[in-house]
């Protein structure tokens, strides 16, 4: 459906894209995700024929996608980061103006404007001012005003950004509801639990280049961390550290202030074997934690940086 | 037309700002206009002059002079007083001294002898005396030669024949202005400020950066959303024209619809229009924030105002303002607006004049259009 090959583009000096490659299907949830900065923003831009790019071609729904191809934009629904309506309108007179720039028929798009506003949850606040609403309303109405002429694909920009836990679920329920009724959703964030939750296929951006691509688990079994385990509370020896070491599939440790970290590769019972050798040699400990590898880990490995630098 | 439509939603969402300027407008015009006419109102009417009279005749017919005198002019009878004479054309108090003569009959009619007149120095007011002094004693002298009676001669000659003059002034200018010119001349501050306040406020919404983006991103062609933008343009101002032209007609409609050149006058107002359009059209591209557009149309607007005639009259502005004001487009409607209102007869020159100021206002117009597409395409690559 979407195909970003070699894709360049330089401000100055400064390059945000280096010869980004992506691919998305159709009926995907696909997370483009990344520090701030890492580019994902400008990759939309370009995406859009918002911005001209350097090098590299984008298609979409297998055409050039160019600034006059109204065909394809016509498909497209736009979540931009920043909440893009207008204050002198009120939630209806918005939704209804940002579909009207898809849809000329005033019926249609009477029954569309009414559904989009089902679909956010806004019903109470139809003729409240922007200004009038809370972050996560105003969010809301974001989102309604790019998906109101229900598109066949959707690119949400970071459409959590300062928006409360409660709201940020709506958003995201809505997200995969609007998935499964068929479109293909685009969704970038530096929020690597929102992604994860989503997200089909994700691609990890940092400075302009995706450095990883693929399902959740593809992206995880890049890794060498399977399991990450805490112990607090845990007095060791410099023996005591280098035995552990030495335990099969450990491949990394760390200790201080009597806090544990083991990082085992993805095999089986690597907790069993630690807690085993801390029993055998009488060493008592405090709480135990045994986590999966997150998307930070997947970052942190391929970059030696977290994904919230 | 959505995009067209989301601008006319705006414009009413600011419905109460335009009326507020509305209302400013008429009321400064209506204050103007009528404060104008009663400073302004002027007729012709014969120069009086006090006239001092020493009558050491005391006759008939120096009665008769006095008399007749005193229709035209105010007079006082004064003693045959060197002193009190003197010091009366010192002072001013009077312009002239009439010195009549004994035997004023024999000596003025009959034996043709000159009226003495003392006046203050330097002064021709005397000429215009004396030649009323003489024009009357020649027609006494006319009468009494034909035979009338002294008595009836003086009578005949008191009677002023008066006629109906109509004044062709072939300079083409009137000295006053038309109660609707006040309307006109006011004309630039309701277009500066309404247009640039609503429309640059209406601008800075669409160039939210976002909604720039959003609409960019849409199924609208740009040139679709521009063309629908220009025609939103052109409503809005022609709604603020047409109120404009109404206000206009109820300060003295029949007066205006009877003015020759009132084709002229609306050229003008159209020319203004466009400038005050494109003007805010281009405040719209450089700002986007309506703290900012508040900011600048106030200065903006009144500033050109006072410095271009508007709020005062071109004659009272000096030399190096009016060189500067030359650089600005309301200078020129100002000036139009200025002949116009002076206007008896339109010559060739007038004519050019106006056609000059027009198309400078104009060139204005394009001007302004090309800077703001020169900043559109900047704006652009900043994306």
């Amino acid at each position: 459906m979407i195909k970003i090959q070699n894709l360049v583009k330089r401000y100055g000096e400064l390059v945000a894209l280096d010869h980004l490659n992506l691919e998305i299907e159709e009926g995907e949830i696909f997370g483009l995700l990344g520090p701030n900065g890492s580019g994902k923003t400008t990759a939309i831009s370009c995406l859009l024929a918002l911005l001209k790019y350097d090098k590299g071609t984008v298609e979409v729904f297998n055409k050039a996608m160019m600034p006059d191809n109204y065909a394809a934009k016509k498909q497209i629904g736009v979540v931009l980061q920043n909440v893009a309506v207008f204050e002198e309108m009120n939630v209806r007179e918005n939704i209804d103006y940002f579909c009207g720039l898809y849809v000329n028929n005033a019926k249609e798009r009477k029954k569309l404007v009414e559904e989009a506003i089902r679909f956010v949850g806004l019903e109470d606040y139809t003729r409240m001012r922007p200004k009038q609403l809370s972050g996560g309303l105003l969010r809301r109405l974001n989102i309604a005003c790019g998906i109101a002429h229900q598109p066949r694909l959707i690119i949400m920009d970071e459409p959590t950004v300062a928006v409360d836990p409660q709201s940020r679920n709506k958003i995201l329920e809505g997200i995969m509801e609007l998935n499964r009724r068929g479109a293909t959703v685009i969704y970038t964030s530096h929020y690597m639990d929102e992604v994860e939750q989503i997200c089909s296929r994700i691609a990890i951006i940092d400075h302009g280049r995706c450095i990883a691509q693929g399902t959740k688990e593809e992206l995880k079994s890049m890794i060498k961390t399977g399991e990450k385990i805490t112990i607090e509370g845990v007095l060791l020896k410099e023996e005591n550290l280098a035995e552990i070491r030495q335990l099969p599939h450990v491949f990394e440790i760390a200790y201080e202030d009597q806090q544990l970290v083991v990082r085992c590769s993805g095999a089986k019972h690597n907790l069993v074997r630690v807690l085993n050798y801390l029993q055998e040699h009488d060493i008592a400990f405090g709480r135990v934690f045994s986590e999966l590898p997150t998307l930070n880990d997947v970052f942190l490995e391929i970059t030696g940086k977290e994904l919230r630098d | 037309m959505t995009v067209f439509k989301g601008y006319m939603k705006i414009t009413k969402s600011l419905f109460g700002m335009i009326a507020m300027y509305l209302c400013i407008f008429a009321g400064v015009t209506f204050a103007m206009q009528s404060v104008g006419q009663t400073t302004e109102k002027s007729a012709y009417a014969a120069e009086k002059l006090d006239i001092a009279v020493v009558d050491s005749d005391g006759g008939e017919l120096a009665e008769g002079l006095v008399d007749f005198l005193k229709e035209n002019h105010h007079v006082e009878m004064m003693k045959n007083d060197e002193e009190t004479m003197q010091e009366a054309l010192y002072y001013e108090n009077v312009d002239l001294i009439i010195r009549i003569p004994q035997n004023f009959e024999t000596v003025c009619v009959d034996g043709e002898e000159k009226l003495p007149i003392t006046k203050v120095p330097g002064t021709y007011n005397a000429i215009y005396a004396s030649q009323q002094i003489n024009t009357f004693l020649n027609q006494v002298r006319t009468y009494k030669a034909a035979g009338y009676l002294l008595e009836e001669a003086i009578a005949k000659a008191q009677v002023q024949q008066t006629s109906e003059v109509e004044t062709l002034d072939e300079s083409g200018v009137t000295s006053g202005m038309p109660s609707y010119g006040y309307a006109f001349r006011y004309m630039p501050y309701l277009f500066l400020t309404a247009l640039c306040y609503v429309l640059g406020l209406i601008l800075a919404s669409f160039r939210k950066k976002d909604v720039k983006n959003r609409m960019m991103a849409s199924a609208v062609s740009l040139r679709r959303q521009n063309a629908e933008s220009i025609l939103a343009f052109l409503v809005v101002g022609g709604a603020i024209w047409v109120f404009a032209m109404l206000l206009t007609l109820v300060i003295d409609g029949k007066a205006f619809l009877e003015d020759p050149y009132k084709g002229y006058y609306i050229l003008n107002t159209l020319a203004l229009m466009l400038v005050s359009l494109a003007i805010s059209f281009v405040l719209g591209l450089l700002v986007n924030k309506p703290t900012v557009v508040n900011n600048i149309v106030t200065p903006l607007s009144l500033g050109m105002c006072f410095l271009c005639g508007t709020f005062v009259d071109i004659s009272f502005l000096g030399e190096n303002v009016l060189k500067v004001s030359q650089f600005l487009p309301v200078y020129w409607y100002e000036v139009v607006n200025q002949k116009l209102c002076d206007c008896v007869t339109m010559t060739a020159s007038i004519r050019m004049f106006i056609y000059k100021g027009l198309g400078i206002q104009l060139l204005f117009v394009a001007a302004l259009i090309g800077i703001a597409l020169a900043v559109s395409k900047m704006k652009q690559q900043e994306v």
